[in-house]
């Protein structure tokens, strides 16, 4: 109710469309979703902000919810800080030694409850509605669209559906837009996904708990409600989740089937894991920060997994691709060349039919290959089985025997290009479409065949191939196959101007009233933290300037023409450690320091120091607004009253143009 | 040239991604405009890693570890890169500064004796780094991998008894599919062929990848003098890695069983080649071992 308020307010305003992400709604900090499904069970897992009494009912119909799940069957985990953390009483109550003994949430906001459903006696292939409670008061709406199919039986043939997406996790445009474009093409098609994967970087930029909230569950939170993602740890992930351990907020994240729950050999981990859907068996790798080589846990696991598969179809998917020439390199960098040469052996010879990995800010897929294993540079030349385009409609779908048969060829594809920046440095030689758009990859299993899609931002079929398994085909290995043109790297990379996220809420408003001081900058950093007696400052509303512009408070007078101003002001945080970022939406000139409770926190056209020792202050070349993520929050911001300040510098005695106009933003 | 670099980037304009080299420069410019963090130096490290550049990584998280001591997963990631640059000495160092840090979660300190245990290892001191793995399973008893890094310290010091009983208690605790694989190899290697036996014709019969069961199978069975019944596993088991392992393809545990196979067929320097291209194709321990001690034997059958 709240949220649609506050919606329908925006919209009265003429802002921008808000709706982009889902927030959840009282008592959720995160929304109900499903998880690690199986043929007989599910889970449901969400948080709340302080305890509840965990229940989830579920039926075949919404309106009879008959199965209620509670007590043993529902994992609680907390976030209840140390000893010595700084926190609101009402946390503080929350630390009795009953919710101490619970395991731990690795860095989820104090006060974090996460509940994790076991529901189990399900019927495979069959649609089940949901609903969570505390004690007997319903959470979650009376809504039909909280509801999961559970997966078929291991092996039944029937037609599938997937989505693939990877290094999407940004909050930004680009990674709602392509979001967007599958959902209209799903409704379209009239064929629902029957699940989906992530290769990885969902969570920019280190993978905190915080952006995990942001960047993935509030972004996806419709299909999570519905739809198991199947995930593997990509490297900004890594930054703050450790396979190694299987501790961290991606690990918090998901629950994913250790003991072969799901389908395969149990792999005794979160951090690698198999899984059946119908005839398709699925592996996913940890190619971050585990043992890549042939002797190690997960390479042993491996190949006794493959041992085991019995699908008509073979699906591997990681983070690292193996082949990529976009945003990084295969040939240069060690965890791409160790998956290609350690792991891509064990995964031929099993008879893989498809692999899909990410990281790459690009969308690359190869021909139909096999035996490109090599630490040296990455060639075709008798490694590529068929060097058409494999679209049924173009050169015609590639071919392989039938079953899962050893070194019959694969197809390796990059989908690293679901919202994180592009880039480019070549064309690897075993691809045979190189796209630098953003778009996700859609995958359809029927029977014998298999179609892979990539859908740009747009909606736009930008590559289609397919891939037949029938009867007994020959290997043909081209000693000459067809090679894709060089790329030729512009002499200058594209600016692209640093986009907002999209889900955020104002702190600091445009045209707010500062205190401020112009003229020679204040003596020291004092003025930047709070306690600072400001009684002597004036008082002003942005935007401040001099010369031609709707300015509110007018930069004029004094002697000569001033070149620095100084402004600051408080604002309020509730609980810092549920920001996922703050950031400036600011129109300056020429070149701003702003500093939160004394830290800077960002810096623009200003070289080198602050204040009265500034240097290097550059006229900007452009103007307007733009948008400054701030450094250093985690150690700038506390909870309850805090201090923004911003120093602007004109270039110049003569500088046109003095002016700002600040806004300040939070992502949460 | 940092300078013109942080006027661009924080003036909100950041270039295509392209890669590590660029992260490295971002980084470099965000550390000379806000400050170095530990946090900083760790993701530029981090970068410095993915290209080997292990001496910048170093160097990096040495200061990142200065200026947090009492992060432990920094540490970890020090010695980690301080062991490739094959400094094992600071390395250990390290870890041990690690596990120094008062007030060490369980989670931090299991791992951290996890990487003592290996370094350990790696310069023969197996009783010791028994001892650290005992511990850090003691600590986190749902890492299956830890155990199985456990038993092959085990199995080199012939505790067979200990090994069992441990990869039984992993079993139960993780659930994990290897190592009950595991659990074959060491009754094999400890002589139980009856009891290996009967745990590997259930695992031939649903494996659609046999080969490895195969070998498996024909050790036990050659243990029991039943040779003549062994000899075709082998020889199936063959058919099976040639045609998996296809023109020029290298997949070194496939290489390691077709050594292997080899090996228990008598034929000693078919079996050198195979364990030979395996290592080269990755493999190592366990068939480094196998080729030194078939090189110095007269014996080709055990």
């Amino acid at each position: 109710m709240k949220r649609t308020l506050f919606l329908a307010t925006l919209m009265f305003l003429g802002a921008r469309d808000p709706v982009l992400a889902g927030n959840p709604v009282e008592p959720f900090t995160r929304s109900p979703y499903v998880q690690a499904s199986a043929p007989g069970r599910a889970f449901v897992v969400w948080r709340t902000a302080g305890p509840v009494e965990a229940a989830v009912r579920i039926g075949t119909d919404p309106k009879q919810l008959a199965t209620t799940v509670s007590g043993g069957d529902i994992v609680a985990r907390a976030a209840l800080g140390g000893d010595s953390t700084e926190m609101a009483p009402r946390w503080k109550a929350l630390r009795t030694s009953r919710n101490l003994a619970l395991p731990k949430l690795h860095s989820a906001p104090i006060g974090t409850f996460q509940y994790e459903a076991k529901i189990t006696g399900l019927k495979p292939d069959t649609t089940y509605y949901y609903a969570v409670y505390d004690g007997n008061r319903r959470l979650t709406p009376e809504d039909p669209e909280y509801r999961f199919v559970t997966p078929p039986a291991s092996g039944t043939r029937r037609p599938y559906r997937f989505w693939v997406i990877g290094d999407g996790g940004t909050g930004r445009t680009g990674q709602k837009s392509v979001y967007d474009a599958l959902r209209t093409r799903v409704r379209a098609d009239g064929r629902p996904l029957d699940f989906w994967i992530h290769v990885g970087d969902m969570a920019y930029g280190t993978g905190r708990d915080n952006e995990f909230q942001t960047r993935f569950f509030e972004s996806y939170e419709e299909i999570l409600r519905q739809s198991v993602c199947w995930p593997s740890m990509g490297n900004h992930e890594g930054h703050t989740s450790k396979g190694t351990t299987g501790v961290g907020p991606y690990y918090d994240a998901y629950v994913l089937p250790t003991r072969g729950e799901s389908g395969g050999v149990a792999s005794g981990t979160e951090a690698y894991y198999a899984f059946d859907h119908g005839n398709i068996h699925f592996i996913c790798l940890d190619s971050h920060d585990l043992d890549r080589k042939p002797d190690g846990a997960m390479a042993k696991w491996l190949k006794a997994d493959l041992e085991k598969a019995k699908a008509d179809w073979l699906v591997a998917f990681w983070h690292h691709p193996p082949y990529t020439k976009g945003s990084h390199d295969s040939d240069k960098e060690k965890d791409l060349v160790e998956m290609r040469h350690y792991i891509l052996p064990i995964l031929e010879a099993g008879g893989v039919d498809l692999v899909l990995a990410g990281h790459s800010h690009i969308y690359e897929r190869s021909m139909l290959i096999d035996g490109a294993t090599s630490t040296n540079a990455t060639t075709a030349e008798t490694f590529v089985l068929d060097d058409g385009d494999g679209d049924p409609a173009g050169d015609g779908s590639y071919r392989k025997s039938g079953g899962l048969k050893a070194h019959g060829g694969t197809v390796y594809v990059v989908s690293g290009h679901a919202g994180a920046k592009l880039g480019r440095n070549g064309t690897s030689p075993v691809m045979r479409r190189t796209l630098m758009e953003h778009g996700s990859f859609l995958v359809d299993v029927d029977g014998d065949t298999l179609t892979g899609r990539m859908i740009n931002l747009n909606g736009t079929e930008r590559d289609v191939f397919s891939l037949v398994k029938r009867g007994t085909v020959a290997a043909n290995r081209l000693s000459l196959p067809w090679q894709p043109p060089e790329y030729k790297k512009p002499a200058t990379s594209p600016k692209v101007p640093n986009e907002e996220p999209i889900d955020t809420r104002v702190l600091v408003p445009r045209g707010g009233d500062w205190k401020y001081l112009l003229g020679a900058a204040p003596q020291g950093l004092d003025w930047t933290r709070m306690g600072f007696d400001d009684s002597a400052w004036k008082s002003g509303a942005a935007p401040f300037g001099r010369g031609e512009g709707a300015f509110r408070t007018r930069l004029e007078g004094g002697r000569g023409r001033p070149k620095t101003l100084s402004i600051r002001r408080e604002f309020t945080v509730e609980q810092a450690d549920r920001l996922t970022e703050l950031g400036l939406r600011i129109d300056y000139a020429d070149g701003i320091v702003a500093f939160i409770n004394g830290r800077e926190v960002a810096r623009a056209g200003v070289a080198r120091s602050s204040g009265r020792n500034a240097q290097g202050v550059t006229a900007r070349e452009d103007s307007g607004q733009v948008y400054i993520d701030l450094k250093n929050i985690g150690a700038a911001l506390r909870d309850g009253p805090n201090v923004l300040a911003i120093e602007c510098h004109a270039a110049g005695d003569e500088s046109p143009d003095f002016r700002l106009d600040p806004e300040l933003l939070a992502e949460d | 040239m940092i300078g013109s670099l942080s006027v661009l980037i924080w003036a909100g304009v950041l270039l295509a991604h392209e890669g590590p080299e660029q992260d490295i420069e971002e980084i470099t410019t965000e550390i000379a405009t806000f400050g170095e963090t530990a946090e900083r130096l760790l993701q530029r490290a981090i970068e410095y890693r993915v290209l080997g550049r292990l001496k910048e990584a170093g160097n990096d998280l040495d200061r990142a570890s200065r200026l947090e001591p009492g992060r432990s997963g920094l540490k970890r990631e020090l010695a980690r890169v301080q062991d490739g640059l094959g400094r094992t000495n600071e390395a250990l160092a390290t870890v041990e500064s690690g596990l120094r840090i008062t007030d060490l979660d369980p989670d931090d300190e299991a791992a951290l004796r996890m990487m003592r245990g290996d370094f350990l290892a790696a310069r023969g001191s197996t009783a010791k780094a028994l001892e650290e793995f005992h511990s850090a399973i003691r600590l986190r008893p749902d890492n299956g991998d830890w155990y199985l890094r456990r038993s092959a310290q085990q199995r080199l010091l012939g505790q067979w008894e200990e090994c069992l009983s441990g990869l039984e208690a992993g079993i139960r605790e993780t659930g994990s599919g290897t190592l009950a694989i595991e659990r074959v190899e060491v009754l094999l290697e400890a002589g139980r062929w009856e009891k290996a036996l009967v745990l590997v014709e259930p695992e031939l019969e649903a494996s659609r990848l046999k080969a490895s069961w195969r070998i498996r199978r024909a050790r036990a069975l050659l243990g029991l003098s039943r040779k003549p019944e062994a000899i075709p596993d082998l020889r199936s088991a063959l058919e099976e890695i040639e045609a998996r392992l296809g023109p020029g393809i290298r997949e070194a545990s496939l290489m390691a069983d077709a050594g292997l196979a080899h090996e228990l067929l008598g034929e000693r320097d078919e079996a050198k080649r195979w364990y030979s291209d395996a290592l080269e194709a990755g493999a190592s321990g366990a068939v480094r071992s196998r080729l030194e001690a078939l090189k110095a034997a007269a014996s080709p059958m055990r």
